[in-house]
């Protein structure tokens, strides 16, 4: 058992049937937490839906941590940003899926998009430059890369993810920008344990000290900033009332 | 004629990575050996592969826990961890590979992670 913790901030389910295998596997894969994911018509399907994982769960007696998220899939920036200021008072956590130009620009820009999701997904480029990585690093965004596609695909098509996640991580390692490596898990048999998701950070050239850090080190700054957040004074990061 | 064992100096460091099946079945020995072995050059090629200095003991894989050891050189632990993390499926049955832990010998792999492995049916006691 290791010391470390690790976290897979985006498991998106299919189903509510299948969270019950996520949260069985994750306390097997020694998972410290885990972000459900998913794509929420409004606020208070938020609420309604951490009511339904609190009775879904009551049975189980070890469970990991487990953060609700805000899953956005847009083209119009101006589209996601009044979504994005109706959720951000209510999920743990807002994830953008990145691939529009325009989508991760605005994403690096805006403080309270919390990750980016694979900004390089169906693109030719890696979506991804270094004035991007510099407005990310100053607006707190995280960039998130999936392992999904090593699943499923092999060939050419993993030739070309690896060399745009390659370029995409030695932009955020030059400039700051906090990077995570999540699985994109719709079902309990794509779950996988941290150190092992981590592994693509060595595989796409990073060091194995910063490669260990993609799944222990750099989500749990963005578990520090959820539980910051749920503070009843918090109202924003350099605003908190203190009574 | 044997050949000589190279001296200490010219020999590659090795590294045993242990590891666990999660699944809903058992599978053969050799059955788990060939899915590795195939991730491994599908993923990387034959020729890098080759860098790997890769060899799954026959018998240190227990069938009944779904324990294993691959023994592969220090600079290769972690491509080879990349590689079985991205098997899904065993003959069409659906599985996860899990790595508990890498060692410098087999006999530490074996004390600090084949001992501590849990399993599917075990998940009701970890409570």
């Amino acid at each position: 058992m290791s010391l470390r913790n690790y976290y897979d901030l985006f498991v998106f389910p299919d189903s509510e049937e299948d969270i019950h295998g996520i949260v069985e596997y994750a306390v097997l894969l020694e998972l410290k937490a885990v972000a459900i994911a998913q794509s929420f018509e409004s606020p208070e399907d938020v609420d309604k839906f951490r009511k339904k994982l609190r009775k879904l769960l009551r049975g189980v007696s070890v469970k990991p941590k487990i953060y609700v998220a805000q899953y956005f899939n847009e083209e119009n920036p101006q589209i996601l940003n009044k979504k994005i200021n109706r959720f951000y008072r209510n999920a743990d956590l807002l994830i953008v899926q990145g691939g529009v130009l325009s989508i991760n620009r605005f994403c690096f820009e805006n403080n309270y998009v919390d990750v980016l999701l694979d900004p390089h997904e169906g693109r030719n480029d890696s979506g991804m430059d270094h004035v991007m990585a510099k407005l990310g690093k100053e607006n707190n965004t995280t960039l998130a890369i999936s392992f999904k596609p090593y699943l499923y695909k092999y060939g050419i098509p993993i030739h070309k993810i690896t060399q745009k996640i390659q370029r995409n991580l030695m932009l955020a390692n030059k400039y700051g920008l906090n990077t995570i490596v999540v699985s994109n898990a719709s079902n309990k048999w794509e779950l996988r344990a941290g150190r092992d998701l981590a592994s693509l950070g060595y595989v796409a050239n990073l060091s194995l000290e910063r490669t260990i850090k993609l799944t222990s080190e750099n989500p749990e700054k963005l578990v520090h900033l959820i539980k910051k957040r749920s503070k009843s004074g918090y109202i924003n990061e350099n605003i908190e009332i203190i009574e | 004629m044997k050949l000589n064992p190279l001296p200490p100096h010219l020999r590659e460091n090795q590294r045993y990575i242990v590891f666990e099946i999660i699944s809903n079945k058992t599978f053969a020995k050799k059955e788990v050996i060939n899915e590795i072995w195939k991730r491994i050059i599908r993923m990387y090629g034959d020729v890098a592969s080759s860098r790997f200095n890769l060899w799954i003991p026959y018998n240190l894989y227990n069938e009944e826990k779904k324990t294993g050891i691959i023994k592969t050189n220090n600079l290769s632990v972690e491509y080879v961890r990349m590689a079985i993390a991205t098997i899904t499926e065993i003959n069409g049955n659906k599985v996860i590979f899990k790595v508990h832990g890498v060692s410098g010998t087999i006999k530490s792999a074996k004390n600090k992670y084949l001992q501590k492995t849990t399993t599917l049916l075990e998940y009701g006691d970890i409570a």
